[in-house]
């Protein structure tokens, strides 16, 4: 398979499912199996969408809460591509569309996220606190959410 | 304090994680929740760029305080033993009279991050991913890139030097030296002086 789709990319046709990436997402870390081969942005299939950054692709584009990206699925675009007859999704180009910062370790092919902005208008326009969901020191999850009802301190330190 | 409607999480920004923490947490006993953040997510989301600082948090959800600088040192956590003895009255009156207590901040102010400030976030994040993967030349890379984008964050600064404690003291006050009149916490307001 390897050296098939080698061949393929010889023969210039790239975009061919070959190696795996590593996502970084709000300190998740995602592995994903299958990309398409390119040399600037990360696609990945439409199934794995929502295991990478949260989108899920509806008829109307791709959507996160209350934000959606208007995304054309009968053509081939710089968003939005079919091979094979698996639809494939660019997540770098929808970042840039949504000013969603990244950085990306091309060696080891790790593709780190930060925040996408909109979701962060409520906090920055309205000082409605952000939820978020950690760890406690014994390994259970807790988010911000679960205290609602409560007045709650937020402490950060740090052992450093 | 002890009132049951009022809960601190404390939240370890810590990139080495449970390992580091959990000393702390220990010690401190189950009279807070306590969390462990070893991407700094919390200050990330909050836009702290210093520990330790504090958000208060009403029950519908409404930030009504952000204080950077709550508290000089972490020591007695089972008493909330705060480093400026005045802070934690402050924090009694607003669980006893909510919005009435003066100290509330009724026009709070948010800052949208630059979009430099924005990527520092996910640079940090590299550099917490390759550091777990023991790669520690990637990871210091990564991390510096992180200051480079946000030189305001004392999170970033202090989160790598704790990976040099040798350096740490020199690298210390020599960013010290360079705020010359940014002060190292922002003043809390309503306390007459900052808690160098």
């Amino acid at each position: 398979m390897k050296h098939l789709s080698a061949v393929l990319l010889l023969l210039g046709l790239a975009a061919f499912p070959v190696h795996a990436a590593t996502v970084l997402l709000g300190g998740d870390i995602v592995s994903v199996e299958h990309t398409l081969a390119d040399p600037t942005d990360l696609w990945v299939s439409v199934d794995e969408l929502t295991r990478v950054n949260g989108f899920e692709l509806k008829p109307e584009g791709a959507c996160l809460d209350a934000i959606c990206v208007p995304v054309q699925q009968d053509r081939d675009s710089d968003i939005f591509v079919t091979r094979q007859g698996k639809p494939w999704f660019n997540v770098t180009e929808l970042a840039a569309r949504i000013q969603q910062p990244y950085v990306v370790d091309s060696e080891a092919d790790v593709w780190s996220f930060g925040a996408v902005p909109a979701q962060r208008q409520s906090f920055i326009r309205d000082a409605v606190a952000p939820d978020f969901t950690l760890p406690d020191w014994q390994g259970n999850t807790l988010s911000l959410s679960d205290f609602k009802g409560k007045k709650v301190m937020l402490l950060t330190w740090a052992s450093w | 304090m002890k009132d049951q409607d009022f809960v601190i999480l404390a939240v370890a920004q810590d990139a080495q994680g449970i390992a580091a923490a959990e000393p702390w947490y220990e010690r401190a006993g189950a009279t807070f929740v306590g969390l462990v953040d070893e991407h700094h997510i919390v200050s990330s989301l909050y836009n702290l760029v210093n520990v330790p600082s504090a958000v208060w948090i009403d029950e519908a959800g409404q930030v009504r305080r952000i204080d950077e600088g709550t508290y000089a040192t972490m020591h007695n956590l089972g008493g909330f033993e705060f480093g400026r003895t005045d802070y934690a009255p402050m924090v009694a009156d607003w669980v006893a009279n909510s919005d009435a207590s003066t100290h509330v901040d009724h026009a709070i102010q948010i800052s949208e991050k630059t979009s430099e400030q924005a990527k520092a976030e996910p640079a940090f994040a590299l550099g917490v991913y390759f550091s777990g993967a023991g790669d520690d030349v990637k990871a210091n890379h990564y991390w510096a890139q992180a200051q480079t984008l946000n030189p305001d964050s004392w999170n970033y600064h202090r989160q790598d030097w704790a990976y040099t404690p040798d350096e740490a003291g020199a690298n210390w006050q020599q960013k010290v030296q360079t705020l010359g009149d940014t002060p190292y916490y922002k003043p809390i307001q309503g306390l007459e002086t900052t808690n160098q």
